[in-house]
């Protein structure tokens, strides 16, 4: 009998040996060059970089998150991107103008640019892959950007099957027409970046929910100078060189792994990570760390509240002022971001020429605040809700100091800590008070705030819902008018209104911040955070 | 032996069913809307009411909820778990490829757990009130109120920042990096794993190990003049094991949730880092099809336990047989 449960025993312990066993030699287990054993980023020519989320593919249609368009930069290219010094850079086009009426736009196109297949990449490209942003059908989620391009309508109601307004006319020029003037549109083309796909690779894809395709999964023609080789595991990506790349590249592969950025910050210390983002609270750190590099410049984007005005609980001009006037935000940019940001009195905070000097400035006064509110007859039993997605410190932090300083006034502020999920649903049914968010790329050209404060846009961008006629002729007037001088008045005024009506409510601009290892050369920082591989075929690693 | 196989087995399935019923309801009374979550509001241009509404459609969440459970479970007998909301791909295929690390972990963890618990319980037992088990005791009390996530922390801050022995965090160097390379990664969380489930085991190996000391028939043993090497070895072991089988079995779940917890932390690519990205991502499918599998795994557990108990304690079979 002994014998027997022995037996039995030894049995269930080798089959757990086993599984053991089996679970240590799993499919993704590669004898690829990289020898083991060292825990730095394997290989000469290469580097390992870091998604702050886990990314999903790379469809530039769906509504873009972060860890997508960083992958993107490496696989696919565009026309235009936001360049560090704030201004638009050439890429797939040479140049481009605008006819003097603002209603036409040409692109001159490189002529020495090959998909990764050996095909070679032209207008018709382009004019395939803008087609498919305009089109609803396909589940894009920039339809929205070109509502003015002639025949989008058409296109919209199913009259047309391209845009009429979309032109090749020939293999290396592309024009974009339109019904009224744009003299910004360039602005709707690089955040996020429109990338362009492959004609002859994507039209064989059926076209109706084309955005969530499995080919974006796994996309087999690249243009970008590192083009996606395999999935390493769900949240490792590995790239490798273009063979049919433009210009001589100095790396071989490259991965994009996604950590958080704590995890992220002690790899930096390893060596086993070549490029982060990094905390505002731990610059300190990052910076006294050897063969680290830290790069800093001013954030093109604003942490903000943001309210829905059609629900009217904040509809009083002088309740949003005072509630600007009640949050010390000086204090906030010292005490949550360690100093690594600035404080701004309207959305727009670049570039120089669209800033005009009398703005007035929302300095920390309790006083005028309640002096403001008496005014507007506030009552404070009226509950203020801070909607939140809890669980980044910055904001969390935030938002709690905002509520004591409004509820010091008179403001019943209350955190609402919300999931993402129902912060999407709160905004779906224009139901919240005082959301937090943070976005954007605000410096390049005033017309940037149109997205998020013309009437147009309501039930789309703008999320506030904020329509205010005078502020709509000016915003319109800005973009059809070529004269700098022109448009420097007008926009001197519209941001002279939104200065004083606070239709947003802008608690900060925050310094982007990251950290590379002394091994990966050639890298510049961009402000904007997602296009932190801008120049990613520039990069090289130090011998 | 073969009709209570077949009666737990019957069991399971109603059970499993019910879970499903179960989870399928708390799911959709979780707050927060899947579609208004896909079409983000601050990067979404042009029509968004309308952009929402195709979402739900797509996704059949327009659909009353009966209509909804009907559609997932008959692809669920299928072996089809549905698709990931947020990357549109299966589920299965999300799921298997999430398996192997996780197994990967566990299955190690579980080895070093009992290579480390039951002997030192065993040995605690046999040296009882003496240094050694006073030893093992306090060692096995840490290993049990600590938590994890704590030691995982000091253990990444030491192996990993301090002495740079190991690396801190992944699954894998970039790139793959070999067996060396991946054994390397796999030391920390799995020795954590395993060093906080070795704390029950010191426990119940012990508190085994003693029990059967006490017995009648080791005194008999000892009388016969049997050596006490045989004594234990041969009596007192087997007969202490016996017990330990049935707890492995039903602690191998708890292993599961301390995965969830070791993923997280280690930033391993397996089923508990899935789990809680979907939980924040509102992905239904996948949290239904996790849910499920680890539903699947305790009666698993449990059933095994049961069965391996009953074939090794002949007395389990015949009262189990009987009622």
């Amino acid at each position: 009998m002994i014998g027997r449960r022995n037996r039995s025993i030894a049995a269930a312990l080798a089959g757990l040996a086993l599984l053991a066993a089996a679970a240590c030699s799993g499919p993704d287990e590669d004898t690829g060059s990289t020898g083991g054993g060292s825990g730095a980023p394997a290989g000469d020519r290469e580097v390992t970089v870091q998604l702050y989320q886990a990314p999903r593919g790379f469809s530039p249609l769906l509504a873009s998150i972060g860890p997508d368009h960083l992958m993107e930069q490496l696989h696919w290219d565009s026309l235009v991107s936001a360049t560090p010094d704030g201004e638009y850079g050439a890429r797939l086009a040479e140049s481009w103008e605008v006819s003097p009426g603002g209603t036409t736009w040409t692109f001159q196109l490189r002529d020495d640019v090959v998909w990764s297949d050996g095909e070679p990449f032209t207008a018709d490209d382009v004019v395939f892959t803008y087609n498919l942003y305009a089109n609803p059908a396909t589940g894009s989620a920039y339809a929205g950007k070109f509502g003015t391009v002639t025949g989008a309508a058409a296109l919209a109601d199913g009259t047309a099957d391209s845009v009429a307004g979309f032109q090749a006319p020939d293999e290396h020029t592309f024009v974009i027409q339109l019904d009224q003037p744009n003299v910004a549109l360039l602005d709707e083309l690089v955040q996020p970046i429109l990338f362009i796909l492959p004609e002859h690779v994507v039209s064989e894809l059926p076209l109706e929910g084309l955005a969530e395709n499995p080919f974006f999964r796994e996309p087999t023609v690249g243009l970008g100078p590192y083009v996606f080789q395999r999935w390493v595991t769900d949240d490792q990506v590995e790239f490798a060189a273009n063979p049919e790349y433009r210009d001589e590249l100095g790396l071989d592969r490259i991965f994009t792994q996604y950590v958080t950025t704590d995890v992220a910050s002690a790899q930096l210390e390893t060596g086993e990570i070549d490029f982060a983002q990094v905390a505002a609270p731990d610059v300190a750190r990052v910076e006294g760390l050897d063969g680290v590099t830290l790069h800093r410049a001013e954030g093109p984007g604003v942490l903000a509240l943001h309210t829905a005005h059609d629900s009217g609980k904040l509809a009083d001009p002088r309740v949003r002022q005072a509630i600007m006037y009640a949050i010390d935000r000086e204090a906030l940019v010292e005490e949550v971001l360690s100093g690594e940001g600035k404080v701004i009195d309207t959305l727009v905070h670049g570039p120089e020429w669209a800033m005009p000097d009398d703005l007035v400035h929302y300095g920390y006064d309790p006083d005028k605040a309640r002096e403001l509110l008496a005014e507007a007859g506030w009552d404070p039993a009226t509950e203020v809700r801070l909607e939140i997605v809890p669980g980044q410190r910055d904001r969390d932090t935030a938002t709690t100091i905002v509520a004591a300083q409004l509820q010091e006034v008179g403001i019943n502020a209350q955190v609402q800590p919300y999931e993402a999920a129902q912060l999407s649903e709160s905004i779906g049914k224009r139901d919240f008070d005082l959301l937090i968010s943070g976005y954007g790329l605000f410096t390049i050209d005033p017309a940037s705030m149109n997205a998020r404060l013309t009437c147009a846009q309501v039930g789309g961008a703008n999320i506030s819902a904020y329509c205010n006629e005078e502020l709509d002729a000016l915003l319109q007037q800005g973009v059809a008018t070529t004269d700098q001088a022109e448009r420097e008045e007008i926009y001197a005024q519209a941001q002279r209104i939104v200065n004083e009506e606070v239709p947003i409510f802008v608690l900060y601009v925050p310094n982007t911040l990251a950290a590379t290892s002394d091994r990966l050369q050639g890298f510049e920082l961009n402000p904007s955070t997602v296009d932190a591989f801008w120049n990613a075929a520039e990069w090289t690693v130090s011998s | 032996m073969l009709s209570f196989i077949i009666r737990r087995l019957a069991i399971s399935v109603v059970v499993l069913a019910g879970i499903s019923v179960l989870l399928f309801v708390l799911l959709q009374l979780m707050p927060g809307d899947p579609a208004e979550m896909m079409v983000d509001p601050f990067s979404f241009s042009g029509d968004r009411a309308a952009a929402v509404q195709q979402r739900r459609e797509e996704l059949g969440l327009d659909q009353s909820l009966f209509v909804q459970y009907v559609r997932w479970i008959g692809e669920f007998v299928q072996g089809n778990l549905g698709f990931s909301y947020s990357t549109q791909r299966p589920v299965t295929e999300i799921m298997l490829e999430r398996f192997g690390p996780t197994a990967r972990l566990m299955g190690t963890g579980l080895v070093i757990a009992l290579l480390v618990g039951i002997p030192v319980g065993i040995l605690a037992a046999m040296r009882r009130n003496t240094a050694v088990d006073y030893g093992a005791t306090v060692l096995s009390l840490i290993a049990i109120s600590i938590p994890s996530f704590f030691v995982a922390l000091i253990g990444i801050y030491v192996f990993g920042l301090k002495l740079g022995w190991l690396p801190t965090a992944g699954i894998n160097s970039a790139g793959g990096g070999g067996l060396a390379d991946s054994l390397r990664h796999l030391v920390l969380p799995a020795g954590i794993l395993g060093f906080a489930l070795a704390g029950p085991y010191v426990r119940y190996a012990r508190a085994a190990m003693l029990e059967v000391l006490g017995q009648d028939y080791l005194t008999t043993a000892r009388s016969k003049g049997l050596a006490r090497r045989r004594v234990i070895g041969r009596h007192a072991l087997h007969n202490a094991l016996i017990p330990l089988v049935t707890v492995v079995a039903v602690q191998i779940p708890t292993l599961f949730a301390g995965a969830v917890i070791i993923e997280q932390i280690f930033a391993w690519p397996g089923m508990g880092r899935m789990a809680l990205d979907a939980v924040r991502a509102r992905d239904y499918p996948i949290l239904l099809g996790f849910v499920m599998a680890v539903a699947v795994l305790v009666l698993l557990c449990n059933l095994i336990a049961d069965i391996a108990y009953a074939i090794i304690d002949p007395r389990i079979r015949l009262s189990g047989a009987r009622a």
